[in-house]
């Protein structure tokens, strides 16, 4: 795995993280981030591909610390991997911890990515999600943004890696 | 006057890290976001007061036949 770049948000107004110009020389991405909501609204964290926010599906799976009842939500009109969850920012909250894997996002057909990520959120403490994207086109940007119109907390960090397929 | 939203762009080909104001369309998709992810978290809340409504119920009736609260505890899990 090889680093590309990273973002840490050093003010209060942020309210979107863009990696831009992606390399093609890689086969996968991934994604390690670290998030916190600075807002008044809870909420979750989006993640889209080439500045999209209309043309992926999502689903995610949640399972909270009381609450082990699988929920699968898909959505068919937005962009939401609510994958970042945390609770209203409070002095408790931490910041959360998150993954994604985005295979073969060179190919110029539909693609997946499966993400996981644990915090405070409601009642769910983990989460899985699923995007697909209907886009068929090759992902060379990607945003992480406030799942609502809030900031992000400053030190947040989002780091972009890519794989190949090598030995 | 509140400061205007930013977005810090990172230009993976350089580093370089920029910060820009968001476009009043990013704006605006910020905005339909938080609509839809209260409607989201509402529904969500809604169905986890029911689920609960419904287990102190069991409960209770359980209590009601004669078992002790462990037990009905333990059936309603």
């Amino acid at each position: 795995m090889h680093y590309i770049s990273t973002i840490t948000t050093s003010g209060t107004s942020t309210t979107l993280i863009d990696f831009q110009n992606i390399p093609s020389s890689y086969d996968h991405l991934v994604v390690y981030a670290s998030m916190r909501n600075a807002g008044g609204n809870f909420g979750g964290y989006t993640m889209f591909f080439n500045g999209s926010t209309t043309s992926d599906v999502f689903a995610q799976i949640g399972i909270g610390a009381t609450n082990t009842t699988l929920e699968t939500i898909a959505r068919n009109d937005n962009i939401d991997l609510q994958l970042f969850p945390i609770a209203s920012p409070d002095a408790g909250d931490s910041y959360t911890s998150s993954r994604f894997f985005i295979p073969n996002y060179k190919d110029t057909s539909r693609k997946m990515a499966i993400g996981e990520g644990s915090g405070r959120f409601h009642t769910r403490r983990h989460r899985y999600a699923l995007i697909r994207t209907s886009s068929t086109s090759a992902i060379t940007s990607l945003q992480i943004g406030n799942g609502s119109a809030d900031t992000l907390a400053h030190n947040c960090t989002a780091t972009l890696y890519g794989m190949k397929n090598t030995k | 006057m509140s400061e205007p939203l930013m977005k810090a762009i990172v230009d993976c080909s350089t580093g370089e890290v920029s910060m820009v104001p968001l476009t009043p369309e990013e704006i605006a998709a910020a905005e339909q976001r938080t609509e839809e992810y209260l409607a989201l978290k509402a529904a969500e809340d809604a169905a986890k007061a029911a689920a609960d409504a419904a287990k102190a119920s069991g409960i209770a009736k359980l209590l009601a036949l004669g078992l002790t609260e462990e037990e009905a505890n333990a059936l309603v899990k």
